[in-house]
């Protein structure tokens, strides 16, 4: 009985000794940090995903508030809402950020394209893009092994089973880049969300002259300009084979929708038809 | 005494079976010959739709200095300048010529008459100077035959203070199944010295020595019996190890010098070249014949009769070949280890083009997880750790690749060949190779 | 040319044929030697051991792949037989089955499956779950048979013996240790087994020479240093089984030879200090263990000799 006494106020003694070690070192060695950036990383994502440009949440509020303003400091995945709050902490305004969302620059689905041939290596986008063509014949096109999918952090991108191309959710797309800096061929872009949620898109990126690009894909763009014509706000742009809708200059009025050929222009809304 | 690289290094099973008789390839009908068959910028055509061409004459123009010409392999017509596809699948714009009847019958005849007679032409142009060399180089459109198809009077084109003490002429071929250059040293040997004579003189190198793999005994017979009265040339054997056709490691095993990282052979004072293209070389100074053939050899899973050695006109269709494939087969252009995958058979023998192995299909087996057993580190003739390296790859760490010494890697493949566990070490390796390029 | 279908695969495409599996059943073959002698000295019980060792790595591996992971059974590659089979040569052959088992699911369970599945273990699974065993069972651990026998008699082995101060190692009879008529663990006993699985796995080409001749090096080194006879203690112990067949192991190995060598010599050495100045009378697998540690650091500064040398101000 006194053994078991004895040990136990041996081991409380020396918890208690090191309670009280670990208190005054952490008080002795503490770093002084301004709490302000305690406050921020609470109210960030905490995903670290590099959208903002920082290594992670806690980087960017560190940044922030060494800054002292929300100066080219914008949160994707916080939006205008999070960085309003991070604003009042800091007693600044937050810039007025439109938020972007991804975009595929491809509608080459297994209606369009045909798989040309068998591939038997790695399923990996950069992969295919290195070695083959890729079994879809556009030398430009989606590859659809999925290689965006796998870096998403927030579940917003996945391979659709019956076109083959990647859709991303709008919902949970936070426009962070990490798809567009892993498409081996630059197919996604990051674009306005546009006015009422609205936006139009070329969605192809083949520089192939109109007879090729038509031969591999049928929704291929052909660079015939009918749009650039049709565009009255001259917000598309037709060089080297491909055409380009200027964010910032579309109304999404929809006129190019209805002029285009292949159906190479891809829209989030159905235009109201005007005959 | 054989000499050889000393790091790393592969013994793939060599499957040289193709008949040592070379055979002419009957010329096409129609003739798809693409502008770019070599690196830098893509020749432009002189001729356009509708205009007549004999076989030889100039069909586009080099457009640069680091170019090449092409000249057309057939008389005929020029039917079309359009996209036309490449073994794997890309499209590119080529020279359509049709030739009728008459002309194809005509061309074959002086052809066969070429060829027949080519063995009795020993010229050796003593007397042409290193200018009119380099100038019959460039118009005869001539390229490294090797595979790498560089613009060979841009190679041959040496600063004064920067000659090269030798000139190494690889007949190595180290590649399974290959036997073109070993059956070209076989029967023209006096000519692919002579073609080393004129590299010599072009480049102000003053001498060359010609490396052969100790497998191909008559090659070896061929070129020393031939060797006689020249005394800046000489004839090294090599042991066969792959891949010792390759150009550091060639280097090496001749000259005992290793090139840095990142350098030239010229930094080590070498210069490297095909045993074909200084049979090309000859032919156009010698002959006046442009390059509108080749020796290629086709192998692999095909009855015996079919696996020879052709001599085949640039601008043939790919299945022009007499050969009988399987229903499922794995055709590569090129040798099996670095070769590339041909998706169609409706592309073009291009200039660069060595052979056409057929390969039964046999799926790749499934990857297993790496055991670091440490096979692809022996196999690695550039002492790199590719299960490491292909690792950072799949992780796209890129800067650790870097400091792992991607940029070294001259993509042999000997890893993927060697790894126990079928990774796919190459594929990875590459990808990692060509983001530091790109991002440096 | 006739219609066929062309198929497309990365560069290269032919392969030397070596697999991972063929290796694993390469060793298995290397070790039929010692586990025949195993068989032949200690009788049923070590068919016992030895299939109880085997059916349990497979059925925690497959149990562990096929309920926790949700992948494919990874069971035919077999590692996990290649682990039962090393485990159960590791062990004497009166041992309990339910501690052979709990030993097979230590090793397969803990020391790989727990790191990630073959490929990712650091430390030798049979090892680990030997040295478990030991630890866990000291008594039941070392008890170990003599040969021939049908009565349950156990006794001391040499090293134990020469550990208690009872035995002279120079009076050893070099051909009954070579031959395996001595007590010990199932796999060590027949040094002649051993060593013509050795040679068949050079042959073949599975394993390089350097870990087992260094092994063998570094603990001759120490015993003459300290003057005690090194064939002696070559052939007795595991030390053989353990240099051969355990050291060797690709996954805790270091992967170039450089790297091998120290770890080969390292192995050696802290065998043979365990064997003269520790306290247990066998050391070599704690010694391959200590190892297995250092294998990610060897491997870290024994890299291979490039072909390029670099450029002093080539900074990328």
């Amino acid at each position: 009985m006194q053994l078991i006494l004895l040990t136990l106020l041996l081991l409380g003694i020396l918890g208690l000794l090191g309670a009280v070690v670990l208190y005054v070192t952490s008080q002795k060695f503490r770093v002084d940090e301004d709490p302000r950036i305690e406050q921020i990383v609470a109210l960030l994502p905490g995903a670290n995903c590099g959208g903002c440009g920082y290594n992670g949440c806690r980087d960017f509020a560190g940044a922030s508030v060494s800054k002292g303003s929300l100066n080219g400091l914008y949160c994707p995945v916080s939006g205008a809402d999070g960085m309003g709050r991070i604003a009042e902490i800091l007693g600044v305004e937050a810039d007025v950020h439109e938020r972007n969302i991804a975009v595929l620059k491809c509608n080459g689905n297994c209606k369009a394209r045909e798989v040309l041939f068998e591939y038997d290596g790695v399923k990996s986008c950069k992969i295919m893009d290195s070695v083959a063509v890729g079994t879809r014949g556009c030398s430009f096109g989606c590859l659809g092994c999925g290689d965006c999918t796998e870096v998403c952090s927030f579940g917003a991108i996945y391979i659709d089973n019956e076109t083959a191309l990647p859709v991303i959710d709008t919902e949970k797309c936070t426009a962070c880049g990490a798809c567009v800096a892993e498409c081996p061929r630059n197919l996604i872009e990051l674009r306005p969300e546009g006015k009422r949620a609205r936006r139009v898109w070329i969605a192809c990126s083949s520089h192939d002259r109109g007879a090729i690009a038509r031969k591999s894909c049928a929704n291929a763009c052909i660079g015939c300009g009918k749009c650039k014509s049709a565009c009255p706000f001259e917000a598309i742009d037709v060089a080297e084979n491909l055409a380009y809708i200027s964010p910032d200059k579309c109304k999404t009025c929809g006129k190019c929708l209805q002029v285009c050929p292949t159906t190479a222009i891809q829209a989030n809304f159905t235009p109201i038809a005007k005959n | 005494m054989t000499k050889t690289f000393r790091i790393g290094g592969v013994h793939p099973a060599p499957n040289k079976t193709a008949s040592r008789e070379i055979e002419l390839l009957p010329l096409p009908i129609i003739a798809y010959v693409p502008l770019l068959q070599h690196k830098g910028a893509p020749a432009q055509a002189v001729v356009s739709r509708g205009e007549h061409v004999d076989r030889g004459q100039i069909i586009a123009k080099n457009a640069s200095f680091v170019s090449a010409g092409i000249h057309s392999p057939i008389t005929g017509t020029v039917k079309a300048i359009e996209a036309v596809v490449m073994p794997d699948g890309r499209p590119s714009t080529a020279i359509v010529i049709e030739s009728t009847e008459q002309e194809h019958l005509a061309d074959s005849t002086s052809r066969s008459e070429y060829w027949q007679a080519l063995s009795n032409k020993t010229e050796t142009c003593a007397s042409a100077g290193a200018e009119d060399i380099r100038k019959s180089i460039i118009e005869a459109g001539i390229v490294g035959l090797g595979g790498a198809t560089f613009p060979s009077h841009v190679k041959l084109t040496i600063k004064e203070g920067e000659r090269p003490e030798v000139l190494i002429i690889n007949g190595c071929e180290c590649e399974p199944y290959l036997m073109a250059d070993d059956v070209l040293m076989t029967n023209y040997p006096s000519q692919v010295i002579a073609g080393a004579e004129l590299m010599l003189k072009a480049g102000g190198i003053a001498r060359a020595v010609i490396a052969i793999e100790d497998n191909k005994p008559e090659a070896i017979a061929a070129i020393r019996a031939n060797l006689g009265s020249n005394t800046n040339i000489s004839l090294q054997v090599v042991k066969t190890k792959y891949p010792q056709g390759g150009e550091k490691q060639l280097i090496e095993a001749v000259t005992g010098r290793r090139i840095p990282s990142g350098e030239l052979p010229l930094a080590v004072g070498a210069t490297v070249n095909n045993v074909a293209t200084a049979f090309a070389i000859w032919q156009a100074v010698a002959c006046g014949q442009p390059l509108i053939e080749r020796l290629i050899t086709v192998s692999g899973n095909i009855p015996e009769t079919e696996r020879r050695n052709y001599i085949a006109a640039i601008g043939t269709r790919l299945s022009a070949i007499p050969a009988t494939l399987p229903a499922r087969s794995r055709v590569v252009i090129g040798g099996p280890m670095m070769g590339r995958s041909a998706v169609t058979l409706e592309a073009p023998i291009v200039k660069g083009m060595s052979g056409m192995v057929v390969l039964e299909d046999k799926a790749k087996r499934p990857a297993m997880a790496c055991v670091r057993c440490g096979a692809c580190i022996e196999a690695c003739p550039m002492g790199l750790e590719p299960y490491l390296i292909s690792t950072y790859g799949r992780l796209r760490m890129w800067d650790e690749a870097r400091a792992a010494g991607v940029a070294d890697c001259i993509e042999c493949g000997s890893c993927s060949w060697s790894c126990p566990s079928s990774r796919p070490i190459l594929e990875y390796i590459s990808i990692a190779k060509k983001r530091i390029k790109k991002l440096s | 040319m006739n219609q066929a279908k062309l198929i497309f695969e990365s560069a290269p495409h032919v392969h030397s044929g070596r697999t991972t599996t063929g290796a694993m059943y390469h060793v298995l073959i290397a070790l039929l030697p010692a586990i025949c002698c195993a068989i032949y000295f200690f009788g049923f019980p070590a068919v016992g051991v030895l299939a109880t060792s085997v059916a349990a790595c497979v059925a925690t591996e497959w149990a562990i792949t096929r309920f926790m992971l949700g992948r494919p059974t990874t069971v035919f590659d077999g590692s996990a037989i290649l682990t039962g089979v090393l485990l159960a040569l590791n062990l004497p052959s009166n041992l309990p089955l339910w501690m052979v088992v709990s030993g097979a699911i230590v090793a397969i369970g803990i020391a790989k499956m727990a790191f990630g599945g073959l490929g990712c273990n650091i430390f030798n699974p049979a090892l680990v779950g030997r040295v478990f065993l030991l630890i866990s069972f000291p008594v039941a651990m070392t008890s170990w048979p003599v040969p021939f026998d049908t009565d349950g008699i156990t006794g001391p082995t040499i090293l134990g013996l020469e550990k208690l101060g009872q035995l002279d190692p120079a009076t050893l009879d070099m051909t009954r240790m070579l031959r395996g008529d001595i007590g010990g663990s199932m796999g060590e006993v027949s040094a002649i087994a051993l060593i013509i699985g050795f040679v068949y796995l050079l042959i073949t080409k599975v394993i390089k020479w350097h870990i087992p001749v260094c092994v063998v090096a570094g603990l001759a080194l120490v015993d003459i240093c300290c003057g005690w006879p090194p064939v002696a203690d070559i052939l007795s112990g595991g030390l053989l089984l353990g240099a051969i067949f355990m050291a060797t192991d690709y996954v805790s190995s270091p992967v170039t030879t450089k790297g091998m060598i120290v770890y080969g010599l390292a192995i050696g050495i802290i065998t043979a200090v365990i064997r003269r100045w520790g306290i247990y009378p066998e050391g070599m697998s704690f010694a391959i263990l200590i190892m297995n540690g250092f294998t990610p650091l060897i491997n870290q500064y024994m890299k291979p000799k490039r072909f390029s040398t670099r450029r002093k101000e080539l900074a990328v």
